[in-house]
């Protein structure tokens, strides 16, 4: 059996197409939760302010390489890694983000891509 | 949640004993505010959420993250630290099956991951954490 070469095409077409579907999705996602993670880091922040540039210098930021997508999370301030570390954790707010901000974009991608199989 | 049967389990071990984890030693909190008062290494076992359902549809299990200190001023060596972290580690892997006093079951648990080695600038100890998910269940 043979498939009918225009039918070929129609599907490497097609399965080109999803890559590049998906990859928008997963930018996007990535893009929309830099400032999502931003404001949670922010608004949750366990700890007193006191010049305020700890809560103030929380930022993410989505980076895209190849096949490969990064959501970054960070501190501005030298004494992030004390934020992060002292009396065991407690003032905490880079790992819990990440573990939250992980959950969201699995679900959200794994709805996304439902859509997209029943686009096709 | 199966807090009871990871805690007795830990405090049962005799090898962890014999590493100085018992129940002077293991505390369950997010964050202390002072060190111990005994000079000694201790854990602290932080439950943390329960994270989002995976794929709408299966029920999540229970992070949890437990922290090995090492006061400062006893030692700086961090393969103390890694021992009991080890030994944690094997004895909560094996955990299968295994009810606790509080009514919940521990299917399962899976190591997640551990951190670099840190410094603790607010209890002053040395000191790394293990990550788990636990997955458990409430038997009617």
């Amino acid at each position: 059996m043979t498939w009918p070469s225009s039918g070929q095409k129609k599907i490497q077409t097609r399965v080109a197409n999803i890559d590049s579907a998906m990859a928008k999705i997963i930018a996007g996602q990535f893009l929309y939760a830099e400032g999502e993670a931003t404001a949670i880091m922010k608004e949750g922040a366990p700890w007193t302010d006191r010049s305020g540039n700890a809560r103030a210098g929380l930022f993410a930021k989505a980076s895209f390489y190849d096949n490969a997508f990064e959501l970054l999370l960070a501190h501005s301030v030298y004494y992030g890694i004390f934020l992060e570390v002292a009396n065991s954790g407690k003032y905490a707010i880079i790992l819990p983000t990440v573990q939250h901000m992980g959950d969201l974009l699995i679900a959200r991608m794994e709805r996304a891509m439902s859509r997209l199989e029943g686009l096709l | 949640m199966s807090r009871r049967a990871v805690i007795d389990t830990l405090l049962a071990d005799v090898t962890l004993n014999s590493l100085g984890v018992h129940s002077d030693s293991l505390f369950q909190s997010r964050g202390l505010d002072e060190k111990p008062k005994n000079q000694a290494p201790f854990v602290l076992v932080d439950w943390q959420d329960q994270g989002g359902n995976i794929f709408d549809r299966v029920k999540p299990p229970r992070r949890v993250m437990i922290w090995v200190h090492w006061p400062s001023e006893l030692s700086n060596d961090y393969s103390k630290i890694d021992t009991v972290l080890d030994r944690i580690e094997n004895v909560l892997l094996d955990m299968e099956h295994v009810t606790g006093d509080d009514g919940y079951t521990i299917t399962c648990v899976r190591a997640t991951g551990r951190s670099a080695d840190l410094k603790d600038e607010g209890l002053h100890t040395f000191c790394r954490w293990a990550a788990f998910e636990v997955l458990s269940r409430r038997d009617q």
